[in-house]
């Protein structure tokens, strides 16, 4: 693709320089200068393409598609300073015709270009005409393959290129409607008006472009409205308690997402997990308009406090029940509490039949919670929560096997 | 299938459990028994009251809790029923029973149980169907005769995933369907019959994974089933596909009893 343009460009040079300098046109002269620039810029392109098609290894993790982003970056800039060019230039023409208004505008602007007005003779001007002509429609149709292309093959450098070559096929629009406009309607002036439309329109694409590969260069988030999107992807799989932390940047054409997910999910499942979320979260992205993406999943473990809380109880040694007061117990049931299940528990006689000597040996404890059998308000007794349970069975309790 | 089954317990498996089975048999419009573990050794320790106020009390306690519970979760009680003591469901309607917890698992081999895993809703995770996985046993018949009729009381579809291996003789990259054994086809016909006559709609993916477990595990994730229902084979000794899903799925599983025809 990108030796077609090559060409392309080859010729218009050739074509350009020899017509430009044979009817002393200035702009025809300028624009294949310019398409020189273009030749070179085509040659940055096939090397950036040709770097980012290697693959990943230990030096560059993400590969090398950010030589894209640079490329992309370039072009940008570039068609910006094309487009503060061909503004000079119509204003230039523009004023040209207000001999006065411009000696005050270059009082103020004095590197505004010199206007050159266009001398050539009617005998050529149907070869002119038909050369620009041909270049506009090549400018137009090449463009347009090879952004699809580039977009196809997630080339944004080539992409790029392309978006420059649509710019130039409309400067030479505004080049062709100057020399339509000086020899069958004789109002030159209409070329510098369309000119100044066309590089509202460029400059609009060098910016879109430069931003683009800046963004990509220094990784850019790829915005709220994605990571909600995929915030959302991944709350739909099971398995996912939820995203913790998710960053996305990109390089070059490839989108990277780094997501940390909580999971209760036992580790012998985390492979399934991790397999359906890249399946469902790349789906995601495409329908997002990223082709190209690479994911890396990170799961933990939902946070969990641990607590120390215990019953009261009677027990007789084989059989155990909660009790309903203080009064009725015979041990406590002491009970180390992770992610609401006991760990481990063991009983401890009661220390005395007195409640302030039971809250403090409690206290002693760290227990934090001291549960009855029964329906209870909550009740603080020094540092420790008297509450409780609806059973007085400690299998329901999940203390006991079923 | 007309009731549903749940041990009441306070540990947050057992809330799960609660929740799940609350919310499926509000979408089945069917009873949801909860079971309330007696032990009358522990009872008799009580001796601030007799034991007969201590069940009152306990079943009191309890419906209170599970009522603000309940509120809490935008659910009603009224088809809600309190049972005291081990589980215990006449002969006849074990068919018809699905019981909620993994603690089923190895005591009642007979009926057909639901694992919720981490779900407190079958449609937590989205409107899912219900994966029925099937092989060139029947066992996935069972499945379909007992969650055909779930699935058109919730209202989702189901798919029959089915991994087949590679026949040698025919070509490696031939469509997955044309390896698929004869018997396999025979089960996929009846079953979709049976599928249209209650008019759940269904679909059928065949597959050639690498192993059934990986193929099943990894499809329904894919497809965020909301359900993979599984029946174990009489004939399995050891390293049953319904142990693998047991183990290793997120999703909650469903596994057919062997009194379900």
């Amino acid at each position: 693709m990108m030796a077609i343009v090559f060409v392309m460009y080859l010729c218009k040079v050739i074509a350009k320089l020899i017509i430009g300098y044979s009817v002393h046109s200035p702009m025809i002269t300028g624009d294949g200068w310019h398409n020189v620039a273009d030749l070179l810029e085509v040659v940055m392109v096939i090397v950036a393409v040709r770097m980012a098609r290697r693959p990943a290894d230990e030096d560059y993790p993400f590969g090398r598609k950010n030589v894209e982003s640079i490329a992309r970056a370039m072009i940008g800039v570039g068609l910006l300073l094309a487009a503060l060019r061909f503004v000079g230039a119509s204003v230039a023409g523009l004023l040209s015709y207000a001999p006065e208004l411009d000696r005050a505008v270059r009082g103020v602007v004095p590197f505004l270009p010199h206007h050159q007005p266009l001398q050539m003779g009617s005998g050529i001007a149907p070869w002119v005409i038909s050369v620009t002509a041909i270049s506009v429609g090549l400018s137009f149709v090449v463009s347009r393959h090879e952004i699809r292309v580039g977009k196809t093959h997630g080339h944004p450098s080539m992409v790029a290129d392309g978006e420059e070559t649509k710019s130039d096929g409309l400067i030479e629009s505004a080049i062709l409607i100057g020399i339509c406009a000086e020899y069958i309607f004789r109002a030159p002036w209409l070329e510098y008006i369309f000119g100044l439309g066309v590089a509202a329109l460029i400059s609009r694409t060098g910016l879109e472009l430069f931003l683009g590969g800046w963004r990509a260069l220094l990784q850019k988030s790829l915005g709220r409205e994605v990571e909600t999107a995929l915030k959302e992807e991944c709350g739909k799989i099971h398995g996912v308690a939820t995203v913790e932390q998710i960053t996305t940047f990109t390089v070059g054409s490839l989108a990277v997402c780094i997501i940390k997910i909580l999971t209760d999910a036992p580790a012998n499942a985390h492979d399934d997990i991790k397999k359906a979320l890249k399946e469902r979260l790349a789906k995601r992205l495409v329908e997002l308009g990223h082709e190209d993406a690479t994911f890396h999943l990170r799961f933990s473990r939902t946070p969990h406090c641990w607590q120390r809380v215990a019953y009261a109880v009677v027990s007789d040694g084989s059989a155990h029940a909660v009790a309903t007061d203080l009064e009725e117990a015979t041990h406590f049931a002491v009970c180390n509490i992770k992610r609401g299940i006991a760990e481990r528990w063991w009983l401890e006689k009661l220390p005395s039949a007195d409640q302030g000597e039971c809250v403090s040996w409690l206290e002693d404890k760290r227990v934090e919670k001291l549960y009855f059998f029964g329906d209870r308000q909550p009740e603080r007794h020094g540092n420790v929560v008297f509450d409780g349970v609806p059973t007085y069975n400690l299998r329901t309790l999940g203390l006991l096997d079923h | 299938m007309t009731t549903f089954h749940v041990r009441f317990g306070l540990t947050p498996e057992d809330e799960r459990c609660l929740l799940f089975g609350a919310r499926l048999a509000s979408s089945c419009v069917a009873p949801l028994f909860v079971w309330i573990p007696d032990d009358l050794a522990a009872r008799r320790l009580l001796k601030k009251q007799p034991a007969a106020t201590t069940v009152y009390m306990e079943e009191d306690a309890i419906l209170k809790h599970v009522r603000r519970r309940f509120v809490h979760e935008d659910l009603h009680t009224s088809y809600m029923q309190l049972m005291l003591g081990d589980l215990h469901i006449d002969t006849s309607r074990v068919s018809e029973s699905l019981l909620i917890g993994s603690s089923f698992a190895t005591t009642h081999p007979a009926f057909s149980y639901v694992v919720p895993k981490d779900e407190t809703d079958l449609r937590a995770r989205g409107d899912g169907s219900i994966c029925v996985p099937l092989g060139n046993g029947d066992s996935a018949r069972r499945v379909a005769t007992f969650v055909l009729p779930l699935a058109a009381k919730l209202g989702v579809s189901v798919v029959f995933y089915h991994t087949t291996w590679l026949d040698p003789k025919l070509l490696a990259d031939a469509a997955p369907e044309r390896h698929m054994l004869p018997a396999v086809a025979e089960h996929l016909r009846a079953m979709r019959a049976e599928a249209a006559a209650l008019g759940v709609s269904c679909e059928a993916v065949i597959e050639a994974a690498s192993t059934v477990d990986d193929g099943i595990l990894r499809f329904a994730l894919h497809r965020n089933c909301s359900l993979i229902a599984m029946a174990r084979s009489v004939q399995i000794g050891r390293g049953s596909h319904v142990d693998q899903a047991l183990a290793r799925s997120v999703i909650p599983v469903l596994v057919v009893g062997r009194s379900a025809q």
